[in-house]
């Protein structure tokens, strides 16, 4: 990671494997809302707890694309997912919705958010958004929105972040990549929860398709 | 011809309106007039994003022929689109009260409801299919999913139960074994008044039962990549499935110490769902 001055003043940090991840899920249920949750590293419990260190959102599972508003599916991702990253936390949520024209955050998307906000042991979260009427061929910007929490504790409020609280790591190689990997059609390789429950021989983690995205 | 209807159709769902408008042509030539063509104009319009006049051309059908519920259907599609989910299901309701056996419209509903938190109403539309086909283990697997949503004591029994039904309808439903893994969990170690010890002990059991099915499932699928993959994938998925079968024999050990107590705490409860997001609205 290069840390360059942008870097050092935002909020939080995602990688490009987050960001494909993300998009190459939105891709390839494009007339389906689907969701998924943002990891990090989990901080070692000598470091001190600054918060003015970007948080660096390493990773992404993708979950669900069909019934995002139930429950008992996403208590067992989440939990498989707690054992599987042992050294990583879930620190944020994304969702993409199902209509081209909303890009409201609010409703069971927000609920879910709210919940791993407050068990997060980092001290911010991050709602990604995917901007749908942004994603194209070209890739000229990440077709992302981002939305925080206003406080913590009672109040349900989203508040937008301003892009420059976010950024990418990399981001010119980080649009190359994703412009290449929608040519290649690589989210048909893309894994998500709801495959896995269909057939558990699939690999929800991705590690294929992050080595590709990696490469 | 109906290659070509099917043709229009795919061709408006990739956005390519150049072949789809080709489409259209041949098929007004050869059936002018036709019920079903203007529909398909409709559409045509719908996927140009000019929801007002295909919502025209929708209404207009609708009052020429009471009995065209392919064209009402529409209009709930239209509605939905414009994010009216409210008037959706409106729409959606008096359909069903004239088509009461349009299982896609059931399930349709079902969805709306959901998406507007409502999970009662979702739940009777499932009530209704489960009533019309009570082998489709599907039906059984949502019931109890949106019952486990409610969160309450008495829907997460009812939760319980469905599970069960659908595992018995399709042994290899893995959302109902981890469904009913979770739910006979949750009953197990619930302190509701109402739940028996002998009750909680007999969700235990069910919870241990479905962990030792999720385990083997994944000990055979890991398995089954085994042979498939490199050897380096091959170790992380056995890796991966090993992990899971001992976290779901873990979940269900959990239950038996409260049960077998048969005592009103619940200690486990915070070490069996560590990330819960459990009634959370």
């Amino acid at each position: 990671i290069v840390y360059t001055k942008i870097v050092v003043m935002s909020q939080f940090l995602v990688e490009p494997l987050a960001v494909a991840k993300i998009v190459l899920h939105a891709c390839k249920y494009p007339h389906t809302a689907v969701n998924g949750v943002l990891l990090a590293e989990k901080p070692s419990p000598d470091s001190s707890n600054s918060s003015s260190k970007p948080i660096v959102i390493c990773n992404t599972v993708p979950l669900f694309h069909s019934n995002l508003n139930l429950a008992p599916m996403l208590e067992a991702a989440l939990m498989q997912i707690e054992a599987t990253y042992k050294n990583y936390a879930i620190v944020g949520y994304y969702q993409a919705n199902e209509l081209l024209n909303d890009a409201s955050p609010e409703g069971v998307g927000a609920h879910i958010y709210q919940k791993i906000a407050e068990n997060s042991p980092l001290p911010r979260s991050l709602y990604i958004l995917v901007d749908n009427k942004a994603i194209d061929r070209k890739c000229s910007t990440i077709p992302l929105i981002y939305y925080q929490r206003k406080e913590a504790g009672q109040s349900q409020k989203l508040e937008r972040l301003p892009n420059s609280a976010v950024a990418i790591d990399d981001e010119e190689d980080c649009l190359e990549t994703l412009a290449n990997l929608l040519v290649r059609q690589a989210y048909r390789s893309l894994v998500d929860f709801d495959n896995h429950l269909d057939d558990i021989g699939l690999d929800w983690t991705n590690s294929r398709l992050a080595e590709q995205i990696r490469n | 011809w109906a290659l070509y209807e099917q043709v229009f159709i795919s061709a408006l769902d990739c956005g390519r309106l150049e072949a789809a408008d080709a489409c259209l042509v041949q098929l007004s030539r050869q059936f002018p007039n036709s019920q079903r063509i203007r529909r398909y104009e409709a559409m045509r319009l719908e996927a140009e994003d000019n929801l007002d006049a295909a919502t025209e051309i929708y209404k207009k059908m609708y009052e020429t022929d009471k009995l065209d519920s392919l064209s009402r259907k529409r209009l709930v599609a239209v509605l939905k689109a414009r994010g009216r989910s409210v008037e959706a299901i409106k729409e959606l309701t008096s359909y069903l009260k004239d088509f009461c056996t349009d299982f896609e419209a059931w399930l349709e509903l079902s969805e709306l409801y959901l998406n507007e938190c409502d999970y009662k109403k979702a739940a009777f539309c499932m009530e209704e299919l489960i009533l019309s086909n009570p082998h489709h283990h599907l039906y059984h697997q949502r019931y109890a999913e949106i019952k486990y949503t409610e969160g309450t004591t008495e829907s997460m029994e009812l939760a319980k139960s469905y599970f069960a039904q659908a595992v018995r309808l399709n042994p290899n439903n893995m959302r109902a074994l981890f469904g009913l893994l979770l739910a006979a969990g949750n009953c197990a170690s619930s302190t509701n008044k109402s739940s028996t010890s002998a009750s909680r002990r007999e969700s235990a059991r069910l919870a241990q039962w479905a962990a030792a099915q999720v385990a083997e499932r994944y000990r055979a699928a890991g398995s089954k990549a085994a042979k498939f993959t490199t050897s380096n994938s091959s170790n992380s998925s056995d890796a991966a499935s090993s992990d899971v079968a001992t976290l779901a024999l873990q979940l269900s050990l959990c239950c038996s110490p409260t049960a077998a107590a048969g005592d009103a705490s619940s200690p486990s409860q915070g070490q069996q769902q560590p990330a819960s997001n459990p009634p959370m609205l």
